[in-house]
C-alpha cells in the first residue's frame, strides 16, 4: 500500500462514522446513507492526490455528499422512504417516548425538501457558521437563511414541542 | 422534548451505528476504480468531440459532474483498452457480425439483482451495478407475500400474493414502493403455471397470468393471449418467449405479439429422461438462443437455467454447469453457481468473475446489461 493509499485507509478509519450519522440524517435511511457516503468518498478518493497538499478531505468529502445527495433528489433516482420500525437502540435506554420522538424529528425531516434538511443538519448537527454551511451547499448565506428559517419553521410545525427557541 | 435540536439530531443520528465499516472501505474501493473508468470513456469521447468541433463537427457535447466540487478535480484520467474485437470468424454466431463484450476486470457489467422475501422480515433489493452494491428496502414482508419481481429501476417491486400459497389460491397484485408503501392494482390473480408477474423491460407495465397492467393505477388490457407462462423478455425489449403448450413448445414473438414463432423442443435428450426443460427463463435480442429452466411443477416457481436451446442448430449450447443464463446484445452471462461468465456471442469466453458477497436470505433474481 503507498502513501497515498495509507493516508486515505487513515482518513477512512477516522471520519466514516462521522460521515454515516450526517448521511443518516439527510436519507433517513441507513442503506440510503451508507450509499450516500460510498459515493463520497469514492470521489474523495479520486480526487485524493490533490486533496493532500493542502486540501481538506473531509470538508470534500461532505461537500460531495451535500451535492449528491441534493441532485438525487431532484433526480427522483432515490425515492424517498419512512420504513416504519426504528432500529434497536443499543445503548440501553430505549424509552418509547425517545424513540417516537426519533420518529417523529426523523418523519419530519424526511418531508422538508433536501436543501433545507442540509441547511438544518449543517447548522444544528454539525454546528457550521452561516457562511460555512452556505459555501458547503454552494449558496448564498442570504439563500442558507431562507433554508433555514423554513426548515424551522416545518420542524415547528410538525412538532410543536420541538425546542427551537432562539433559532432562527 | 426537553434537548434542544443539536442534543435531538445526535439521538437520531445513533441510529446509524453497526455499519460493516471494513465492508463498506471495499464498497468505496470498487466505487472509485468504477468513477475512474467513467472519467476514462468521458475523456475519451470529450476529446472526440473537441476533435470534431475542430474540424467543423457540429455536435457540442458537454461533460459535467455535478455532484463533484469544482475546487478539487479528480485525478486525471489513464487510457483504457478499446473493446475487443473477435477476428476469428464465428462458428456458431448469429450474425455475420461479432463483437466482444467490454471487460471490466473488477465487476461483472451490469446490474444483478438479489432480493429477500420472507414472511415478517425486511424485504430488501440489492443490486449490484457494474458491482456496486445498492440496497432498498421495501418494508416487511407479509404472510401472503409469494412472489415479488423488481422493476427495471429497482424502485418497485411487483408482488403476487395469495390468501392461501398452499391451495395457490390466486390473490392480489401488489405494487410496493421503495419504503414499503403497498397499493394493491388488482384482485384474484393467479400466479400458478409460471404466470407470476413480471415487468415489461421499460417498466411501463406488468404482465400477469396474461394480463397487461398499468402499475399506477391498475387499469388493463388483453395481451392476446389466454395465460403467458413464463413470459420473458430479450435485454434489448424487442422480442418476447413463452411457454405455447406443454410439454414442449415455446412460442417467440415480436414484443407486442406479432410475428409468432413456435419452437418444439422435443429433440432434447432431456425429454427423455426427465421431461423437456421449457420453463422460458431469457432469450437473445435475434431469438436464437432460448434460456431454459426444468419443467415447471406448481406452484413452485422455476428460476433456474438447465440449458441453452439454440433454435436454429436445434442443439443445446454446451456450457458446461450452470444455474442462470441471461443474454446481452453483445453476448450472454452464465451464472455456475461459483462464478459469473461473460461470453461473447460465438460463446467465447471474454472473462470470469466471482460473484457478489450474498446477503443472507437473498436470491439471486435477475440480471439486466
Amino acid at each position: 500500500m503507498d502513501h497515498d493509499e495509507q493516508d486515505f485507509e487513515a482518513f477512512y478509519r477516522a471520519r466514516a462514522q462521522p460521515l454515516l450519522r450526517t448521511a443518516y440524517l439527510l436519507t433517513g435511511d441507513r442503506h440510503l446513507a451508507e450509499d450516500l457516503v460510498q459515493d463520497a468518498l469514492a470521489r474523495t478518493h479520486r480526487a485524493w492526490r490533490k486533496l493532500r497538499d493542502g486540501g481538506n478531505p473531509e470538508a470534500y468529502a461532505r461537500q460531495v455528499m451535500y451535492n449528491l445527495q441534493v441532485s438525487r433528489w431532484r433526480r427522483k433516482r432515490v425515492p424517498e422512504s419512512l420504513p416504519g420500525d426504528l432500529p434497536e437502540r443499543r445503548d440501553g435506554r430505549d424509552q418509547a417516548g425517545d424513540a417516537a420522538n426519533r420518529l417523529a424529528l426523523r418523519q419530519a425531516l424526511l418531508t422538508l425538501p433536501p436543501r433545507q434538511r442540509a441547511a438544518l443538519v449543517l447548522r444544528y448537527f454539525e454546528d457550521h457558521s452561516e457562511a460555512e454551511a452556505a459555501e458547503l451547499l454552494g449558496c448564498r448565506i442570504g439563500t442558507l437563511k431562507s433554508h433555514t428559517s423554513r426548515g424551522l419553521a416545518a420542524l415547528r410545525k410538525a412538532l410543536p414541542d420541538l425546542a427551537t427557541e432562539g433559532m432562527k | 422534548m426537553n434537548h434542544d435540536l443539536h442534543d435531538q439530531f445526535a439521538d437520531l443520528a445513533d441510529e446509524m451505528d453497526g455499519t460493516d465499516l471494513v465492508r463498506l472501505r471495499d464498497r468505496v474501493d470498487r466505487r472509485s476504480r468504477q468513477l475512474r473508468t467513467r472519467r476514462t470513456v468521458a475523456t475519451s469521447v470529450a476529446a472526440v468531440a473537441v476533435v470534431a468541433a475542430l474540424t467543423g463537427g457540429a455536435t457540442l457535447l458537454q461533460f459535467r459532474d455535478q455532484e463533484t466540487p469544482p475546487p478539487v478535480p479528480g485525478t486525471s484520467a489513464t487510457t483504457s483498452p478499446a473493446p475487443a474485437t473477435s477476428s476469428d470468424p464465428p462458428t456458431t454466431a448469429p450474425t455475420s457480425s461479432s463483437s466482444s463484450p467490454s471487460v471490466n476486470p473488477d465487476a461483472l457489467p451490469g446490474t444483478l439483482f438479489y432480493l429477500t422475501l420472507q414472511p415478517g422480515k425486511p424485504i430488501q433489493l440489492y443490486r449490484y451495478v457494474d458491482g456496486v452494491q445498492h440496497t432498498t428496502s421495501f418494508g416487511t414482508a407479509s404472510s401472503q407475500d409469494v412472489y415479488a419481481s423488481p422493476s427495471p429501476d429497482g424502485t418497485r417491486l411487483v408482488v403476487n400474493t395469495s390468501p392461501n400459497v398452499a391451495s395457490i389460491t390466486p390473490g392480489d397484485l401488489v405494487i410496493v414502493e421503495a419504503g414499503g408503501a403497498r397499493r394493491a392494482i388488482a384482485h384474484n390473480v393467479r400466479f400458478d403455471g409460471g404466470n407470476t408477474a413480471i415487468w415489461t423491460p421499460d417498466g411501463t407495465a406488468v404482465i400477469a397470468g396474461g394480463v397487461r397492467y398499468n402499475p399506477a393505477d391498475g387499469s388493463h388490457g388483453a395481451t392476446g393471449a389466454n395465460g403467458l407462462p413464463y413470459l420473458a423478455y430479450s435485454a434489448d425489449g424487442s422480442l418476447r418467449a413463452y411457454v405455447a403448450a406443454q410439454p414442449a413448445t415455446v412460442q417467440i414473438t415480436k414484443a407486442d405479439g406479432s410475428s409468432p414463432r413456435a419452437v418444439p423442443v422435443t429433440g432434447l435428450a432431456e425429454c427423455e429422461r426427465a421431461g423437456c426443460p421449457t420453463s422460458v427463463q431469457s432469450l437473445s435480442d435475434d431469438g436464437r438462443y432460448l434460456a431454459l429452466g426444468n419443467v415447471n411443477s406448481d406452484p413452485q416457481h422455476v428460476y433456474s437455467t438447465a440449458l441453452v436451446y439454440d433454435t436454429v442448430s436445434r442443439k443445446r449450447v454446451e456450457l458446461g454447469q450452470l444455474r442462470h443464463v441471461w443474454f446481452r446484445t453483445d453476448g450472454a452471462v452464465v451464472d455456475t453457481g461459483s462464478q459469473l461468465k461473460l461470453y461473447d456471442r460465438s460463446w467465447r469466453l471474454v472473462h470470469t468473475y466471482p460473484p457478489p458477497q450474498r446477503e443472507e436470505g437473498a436470491t439471486r433474481l435477475l440480471y439486466r446489461p
